[in-house]
């Protein structure tokens, strides 16, 4: 089985209202890089949210990483969480912990021992340039430094899923460039990755699959019909 | 490089819980303490009353109608009526044993009130008679015998009044034991609300931690950990405002001349005091602990 992850004539409808997304057919092959656009409200967060097994669909099948996410059970979650790294719009970091515990989160979690722990954040931090921030904390960050934590917390653990929703949102040009690099290089070690973006121009540089999320299902606009 | 001491994930301490848990858990332990002192003393008490009860029947011989008799003979008469009143209730089934009390001990016993020997000694005072039952005693057989031995003598059963006083004391310490139970279940109560209400605080954070991979158990271990850690400090506080307020009030009591219970002496009740902190905490512990899985296992 080559596909990390795999949706058939998958649905999602928050109650009784409309359904948000609607035969969602895809899959995303191991070691693939997807951008995802789609206007605000067009569902990005919703598919992210089924993706990183935070809600479940209301109909249709998904495989993650082989299982059928319905069928998982509840004890063996954790671990198949652990092999997807999330980076959240809104960086969900915890205001009360340093900088490095922030990142160090996934492999506490995971019972990493604690010398492994430091020497992979700070190499992280470094490479992320917040390695004179080591001991901040979120709020005496910028935007832009916090999201770089949440990026780094997202790829500590080296995931074979990375999702990014917005990860280039508070960043100039050039920090940008730098963190799509270092998702570049996770890709090319093995990591599956996508990337919900409104930038255009990244979509452009980097060239990888590009899907729009639009009408409440995807489209794949490397296969779209042209007009 | 500085790297700050590894913290828990969830800011726990700031919590109002981590407040009001530790003085809720000392007023209970506070109380749990004097209930427990309390039910030793109670128990220790309904113990000696039990015993006493056993060999707490006599019979009063009074010198009625010896009155114009010297004091020789009126005591001579008295000792005739009182052998008269062995010798009848000795043979009768349910008497373990009967004895006169002697004329020493009666003066010992009436001293305080009446004075000195020299001036008891010239008293008409009644003999008195102690009967110890054992099974197959009869009340009502011995009242009869007595009565047709000697109408004068007078049948005291202190049994009935002892019994009384006896099952009440037995209510109480049934009454301090559901107290005990009460406060047991009021900590947990407290533990439990102050759980739900860290888990609505830290709610996205428990979130955060359930998606980037925490297993429950890792989730509700900080908890468990963190509210054991609130008890076992409400405990010793309760602990330390309980046992020198129970030793000054046995103090006191010792001064006003009150019999020190037998099992307060014990180790075994200085174990049962260390153990209160020690079975909140565990309590605390495992309410949290529970109460998180319970709230994480509705999470998918």
């Amino acid at each position: 089985m080559n596909d990390v992850v795999s949706f058939r004539n998958v649905g999602v409808r928050y109650e009784s209202g409309p359904e948000v997304l609607r035969e969602l057919n895809f899959s995303l092959t191991r070691g693939s890089f997807h951008f995802l656009t789609g206007a605000s409200g067009a569902g990005k967060s919703t598919l992210m949210r089924l993706l990183y097994l935070a809600l479940r669909q209301t109909r249709g099948e998904i495989s993650i990483f082989g299982r059928d996410n319905i069928r998982i059970p509840r004890d063996e979650l954790p671990a198949i969480r652990r092999k997807i790294g999330v980076v959240f719009q809104d960086f969900r970091l915890i205001n009360h912990l340093s900088t490095f515990e922030n990142v160090a989160l996934p492999l506490r979690v995971a019972g990493v021992e604690d010398l492994q722990i430091r020497k992979n954040v700070t190499e992280l931090l470094e490479w992320v340039g917040l390695g004179d921030q080591i001991n901040a904390i979120p709020s005496r960050l910028s935007g832009g430094q916090q999201q770089r934590v949440a990026i780094a917390r997202a790829v500590i653990s080296r995931p074979a899923l990375l999702l990014a929703d917005e990860p280039t949102g508070n960043v100039d040009d050039r920090i940008a460039m730098r963190l799509l690099y270092l998702f570049e290089e996770l890709n090319k070690l093995g990591t599956t990755v996508l990337i919900a973006t409104h930038n255009r121009h990244l979509i452009r540089r980097f060239g990888h699959k590009h899907w729009l999320l639009e009408g409440g299902t995807i489209h794949d606009l490397d296969h779209r019909p042209q007009a | 490089m500085a790297f700050r001491s590894r913290p828990s994930h969830l800011p726990l301490e700031n919590d109002s819980s981590s407040r009001f848990l530790p003085s809720i858990v000392a007023l209970m332990v506070a109380l749990l303490t004097f209930s427990i002192v309390g039910l030793a003393v109670l128990h220790d008490t309904v113990g000696r009353w039990a015993t006493q009860i056993d060999g707490s029947l006599t019979i009063q011989v009074p010198p009625t109608g010896l009155s114009q008799l010297e004091p020789k003979q009126r005591e001579a008469a008295l000792e005739e009526r009182v052998q008269t009143i062995i010798a009848a209730v000795s043979g009768q089934p349910g008497v373990a044993r009967i004895a006169e009390l002697s004329p020493d001990k009666m003066v010992e016993l009436l001293e305080p009130w009446l004075g000195p020997n020299e001036m008891i000694s010239d008293l008409p005072i009644p003999r008195i008679i102690e009967i110890t039952p054992s099974s197959g005693f009869d009340f009502n057989v011995l009242e009869a015998t007595v009565s047709r031995t000697a109408p004068e003598a007078v049948l005291d059963d202190h049994r009935i009044w002892l019994e009384r006083i006896s099952d009440v004391a037995v209510s109480v310490e049934m009454a301090l034991l559901a107290l005990i139970g009460v406060l047991f279940a009021a900590t947990t109560l407290s533990v439990f609300f102050a759980t739900r209400s860290g888990l609505s605080i830290h709610k996205s954070i428990i979130e955060l931690l359930h998606l980037i991979g925490a297993p429950d158990g890792y989730i509700a271990g900080q908890f468990a950990r963190h509210t054991m850690r609130l008890a076992f400090l409400g405990s010793l506080i309760g602990i330390a405002i309980a046992l020198p307020v129970s030793l000054l009030i046995g103090y006191l009591g010792l001064r006003a001349g009150w019999q020190i219970p037998a099992t307060l002496h014990l180790p075994l009740f200085f174990i049962l005091v260390l153990i209160v902190p020690v079975a909140i905490s565990s309590v605390a512990w495992l309410t949290a602990k529970r109460t998180v899985l319970k709230v994480l296992r509705r999470m998918l």
